[in-house]
Parts: structure tokens; C-alpha cells; sequence
């Protein structure tokens, strides 16, 4: 498991879930906004540059059938698959979590991290991982029953359907905000500038999983599937 | 005294007399009621001129045959006399007193001119609209082509919409009420420049539909007359209807797709198409299944505008959760950069 003292921490099925969820998310970040700024430039330029509302529409469908075929798959992969399910153990909120949010907010303004030990996934990862799903979920709802207005105004109302709308479009931007700002700054900009590698090749090195998962270390060292580089010296 | 007098009369009637004199000639026998002509197609027409109206139309100054210029004798028996070509001075840039206006050229290139290039028998001429001797200026009440009159004037052709548009509420409004701000034919059809609907160029064309109604429902001291909101432009513009159509597509909902042309009416009118009633009809026409839950909500919506109710609500709730989110946010990165930073100069001080 260990190779240039760097374990595998995302297996090549997760990594290529996470790089078709990216491709979902360009593609209907790019097209929703471009409708949702179309009166002003960037959003002229953008449905330009994707070839006119007809255009702009199937790219948005085509990103949201393909990010409700991840999503579902994604939720086979966790209860199905027996990594699936240690790796969903790992992210449920447990005691320490609370007591970790509560800490940082008491030393919101000290010039150190709250000490504390994380496991596999820290706190703040585990809140932007149900932050997608949450989200995932409720845009994907909300744009299958826009995508079919007919039948979904027929059925309940103008008004509901404005609703959801509304829903839609402020909720992208709610998404928006936690994936792109916050996860790209702290899981890639903050710990590995320019981004951590390991959504690419899979792996992380020893010495930071020492430091930010330290928890999982001491696992991973009882278990035996690595061993302390300290005491290879 | 009386001779002076007598004199001066003299001294300026030869031109009095000549003036008139080509006139009066052409009226001895044109003024009688029943004079007529028999066209080639055995068609009685009346030859009749009303001396009075001819008198006080725009061309009082003029000569008979300034206009009909193929009488060159009197009587003209034998003479093939043919219509009066306006374009002798009616043409941009003349110095013989016509109005100066691209609207000439206009005309030849509407739908009307391309119709009388090819020979169309129904296609009108300017005396169709303008009038022959009753010619007046727009402005003039008497005119053919006077804002209250235009209807009826092109509704000589035009005989079904005339009929939906006196039903309208635009047409009740000029012709029973006699009020002048509101649209007839040519406002929204433009007059010379009158092009076929499907003509990207006519100001009736899917794409322009929305400027063409805008241009009086989005003047707010004209619809604060009527009791009317310019609301409405806003919020279809900001509507996927609205924005579709800015990005060229066809197959989208403009005014006129809901609203209806020449027949539009008030939403209280039974036989408005926007009648609550009626709106699974005219939805429908686009969007198959459309029952009365569309009828349910605004159609005209502004989230921003309490109106909205419950979508006015969520938006409001959705734009302060944004914001506080993105405050707090940015607030946690800049103070969590600023432990990084810190972090790192600990650490090259550790490694010197």
C-alpha cells in the first residue's frame, strides 16, 4: 500500500466519480448561469459561446441526467460496496464532530487550529460532502420538475413552478458557493497549493496524513498496512 | 378713390383669373354629381369632384393638370388618361413643397409596394389610403389617415381586423371613446414601412413584437393614464420567454402570443384570451396538457414585488441566506489564511 511514503487514499472508481461529478457540475454551472445573468455580458458571451438557449438547454440537461446518474450511482457504491460503507461510517457527523465545530468557534479569531485529532475525513469535509448531497438533491428535484413545466404546472401550479424556479436558481448559487469556493480552498489551495494531487493519482503523503488525519494514522499503523517512517530511521 | 380701387383690382386679377381659370374650366363639367366614366371593364366609376373639399385639401394651390397630367385638352374625349403618379413631386429631396421623408422610398419596399410592383389588383395605391381631391394633413381631423380614422381606412381592406380590433380593448378605447393615446393599425404596423409579419424587418416580426408593444407599455406617464403598470415589460423580458427570444429563438411566446393581435382585451373580458378562463386554451397552444393549474399564479411575475406572495418570500429568504453565507464564508478563509500564513513563517523560521 505504501509506495514513496504515500498511501492510496482515493481508489481509481472513487477518483473517476469525483472527476464525471466535476464534469456535471462545469457543465451546469456554466449553462444555468448563463441564463440566470443572461442580461448582462457574461451571460450574453456565455450563451454565445454555447450556441444560442437551444444549445444552452441541452447542455444543462445533458450535465443533470449525468450528475443523477453519479448521484445514484454514488449511493450504490455506498451501501453496496464494502469500501462504500466503511467510507460512509467515516462521514456520518459522530460527537467529536460537534465538539470540533463548537471549538472552532470559540477560537474563531486565535492565530492556531484548534487542536484536534480528525480521522479519516475532518469535520469541514464531512459538512462539504453532505452540503453536496443536500444540494445535489434538491436541485436535482427541483430541475427534473422545471425540466418538465408542462407536467409539473399541470399538475400542481403557475406558482409552484415559480417557486421552484426561484428555489433553482438561488440554490445553484448557495451550491455554487460551498463546492467551488470553499472545498477548492480548503482541500486544495489551503493544504497543497496549487491543488492536492490526490484527485488525480490517488495519493497522499504520509508525513500529511500524519498531521491532518492523524486519527486515521494511528489506524492505519495499528492495523499494520503501514508503518512509521520515524521508525524506519 | 373708387378708381384707384378698381384699379388695383385689375392690376392683380389676370393672375387671380389664371390661377383658377384651369380649374373652373375641368369643374364646369366635373362638378355635376352624376358624372361618370366607363372603365375598360364595363365599370361605372364617378368622375365627381367636390369643389369644396378639393379647395380645402393640401394641394388647393394646385392645377388640374399638375396632377392629371394626360389631360393636355379640354374636353378630352379620345385622351387614354391614367392614374395620377404622386411620385411627380411626392419623392425625398424635392423642393416643389411635398413633405421630405424616407417614406417614400419606404412604401415601395412594404408589403403593399412589392404588391403593386407585381401587378396585385388588390395592392393600394397612395390615393387608397391618402385620398384623390381629400387630401389633408394626418393631423387634420377631415384626413383619411387621420390617428381616429386610420382604422376605417384600412380597414376597407382589411375587413376582419377591423372587426377584431373595434371589439379591443385599443379599439373601444379610440373609436367609442375617442381617446387618442391608444394604438391603431399603423402604430404598431408602422405606416410605409408596413412589412409582412413573417419579415424579420416588420415591427411585427416575433423578435420585434416586444419593442413594438414596449414602445407605449413601458412609458410610465402614459400607462399611469390608464391605470396600467409598466410591470409587465420587465418581467416578460426578464422571463425564459422573454430571454429565448432576445437569443433568437422563434418557437417562444412573445406579447401577441398570449395576448392575441388585433383582438386583445382586458383580463375581466369573457372573451379575453387571458381570461383565467380561456388561459388553458391559449397555454395550451404552445404547451400540450395545459389545464386551469396554469391559470393559478401570476403569469406576469417579479419576485422582487410582494404581489408575488410566497415566491417574493422564498427570494427574499434565498438572498439573505446568500449573502450571510458568503459573508461568513469569505470571513472564515480570510481568518483561516491568516493561521496558514503564520503557519508557514513559524515553519521557515524552524527550518533556518
Amino acid at each position: 500500500m505504501t509506495e514513496n511514503n504515500t498511501i492510496v487514499r482515493f481508489t481509481l472508481n472513487e477518483r473517476i466519480q469525483h472527476l464525471l461529478a466535476i464534469i456535471a457540475f462545469i457543465m451546469l454551472f456554466v449553462s444555468g448561469f448563463a441564463l440566470k445573468y443572461s442580461d448582462n455580458a457574461i451571460g450574453k458571451w456565455l450563451i454565445h459561446l454555447l450556441g444560442g438557449m437551444e444549445n444552452r438547454s441541452t447542455v444543462h440537461y445533458l450535465g443533470g441526467i449525468l450528475l443523477i446518474v453519479i448521484g445514484l450511482y454514488h449511493i450504490l457504491y455506498l451501501f453496496v460496496t464494502s469500501r462504500g460503507r466503511d467510507q460512509f461510517h467515516r462521514l456520518l457527523f459522530r460527537a467529536a464532530d460537534w465538539k470540533a465545530i463548537r471549538a472552532s468557534f470559540f477560537n474563531l479569531f486565535s492565530f492556531r487550529r484548534p487542536a484536534i485529532a480528525h480521522g479519516r475525513f475532518t469535520t469541514r469535509q464531512k459538512l462539504q460532502f453532505w452540503l453536496v448531497v443536500g444540494g445535489s438533491l434538491s436541485m436535482g428535484v427541483s430541475g427534473l420538475l422545471i425540466w418538465f413545466h408542462d407536467e409539473t404546472m399541470s399538475l400542481f401550479s403557475k406558482w409552484f413552478w415559480d417557486f421552484l424556479f426561484v428555489l433553482h436558481s438561488h440554490g445553484a448559487m448557495l451550491v455554487f458557493l460551498v463546492i467551488v469556493i470553499w472545498h477548492m480552498y480548503d482541500v486544495h489551495l489551503r493544504e497543497a497549493f496549487p491543488m492536492d494531487n490526490s484527485w488525480l493519482n490517488g495519493r497522499f503523503s504520509l508525513e500529511r496524513l500524519k498531521a491532518e488525519h492523524p486519527l486515521e494514522y494511528e489506524e492505519l499503523l495499528a492495523s499494520g498496512q503501514i508503518e512509521d517512517k520515524e521508525d524506519e530511521k | 378713390m373708387k378708381s384707384k380701387f378698381i384699379l388695383l383690382i385689375l392690376l392683380f386679377s389676370p393672375s387671380f383669373v389664371f390661377s383658377q381659370n384651369q380649374i373652373r374650366k375641368c369643374i364646369i363639367c366635373h362638378q355635376k354629381p352624376n358624372i361618370h366614366k366607363v372603365m375598360a371593364t364595363g365599370i361605372e366609376r364617378s368622375v365627381y369632384v367636390d369643389k369644396k373639399v378639393l379647395k380645402n385639401s393640401v394641394h388647393r394651390n394646385l392645377k388640374c393638370q399638375d396632377c392629371h397630367v394626360d389631360v393636355t385638352s379640354i374636353p378630352h374625349q379620345g385622351l387614354k388618361i391614367g392614374r395620377v403618379n404622386c411620385a411627380r413631386c411626392h419623392f425625398n429631396g424635392n423642393n416643389l413643397g411635398a413633405p421630405n421623408s424616407p417614406m417614400y422610398q419606404q412604401f415601395w419596399e412594404s408589403v403593399h409596394g412589392k404588391k403593386f410592383k407585381a401587378d396585385d389588383p388588390g395592392a393600394p395605391r397612395c390615393q387608397t389610403c391618402h385620398g384623390g381631391h381629400n387630401v389633408f394633413k394626418p393631423s387634420d381631423s377631415r384626413s383619411t389617415v387621420y390617428k381616429k380614422n386610420v382604422p376605417a381606412t384600412c380597414g376597407r381592406c382589411h375587413k376582419k381586423e377591423l372587426k377584431d380590433y373595434s371589439g379591443s380593448i385599443h379599439g373601444v378605447a379610440i373609436l367609442q371613446k375617442g381617446i387618442l393615446n391608444v394604438p391603431v393599425c399603423t402604430d404598431c404596423h408602422g405606416k410605409h414601412d408596413v412589412y409582412s409579419s413573417n419579415m424579420s424587418a416588420s415591427h411585427t416580426s416575433k423578435q420585434n413584437v416586444p419593442d413594438t408593444c414596449s414602445s407605449c407599455h413601458d412609458n410610465y406617464s402614459l400607462m399611469r393614464k390608464f391605470k396600467l403598470t409598466t410591470e409587465q415589460v420587465h418581467t416578460y423580458t426578464g422571463s425564459f420567454h422573454g430571454i429565448a427570444l432576445r437569443f433568437g429563438e422563434k418557437t417562444v411566446a412573445n406579447c401577441a402570443s398570449c395576448h392575441g393581435t388585433h383582438n386583445i382585451r382586458k383580463q375581466d373580458d369573457p372573451a379575453s384570451s387571458i381570461n383565467p378562463v380561456n388561459i388553458p386554451k391559449t397555454c395550451g397552444q404552445c404547451h400540450k396538457g395545459a389545464n386551469k393549474n396554469f391559470a393559478k399564479g401570476k403569469i406576469h411575475l417579479n419576485p422582487e414585488n410582494k404581489d408575488s406572495g410566497l415566491v417574493y418570500y422564498i427570494s427574499n429568504f434565498f438572498f439573505w441566506l446568500t449573502t450571510l453565507t458568503m459573508l461568513a464564508l469569505f470571513a472564515h478563509i480570510l481568518l483561516d489564511l491568516r493561521r496558514k500564513l503564520k503557519e508557514k513563517k513559524e515553519e521557515k523560521e524552524t527550518h533556518k
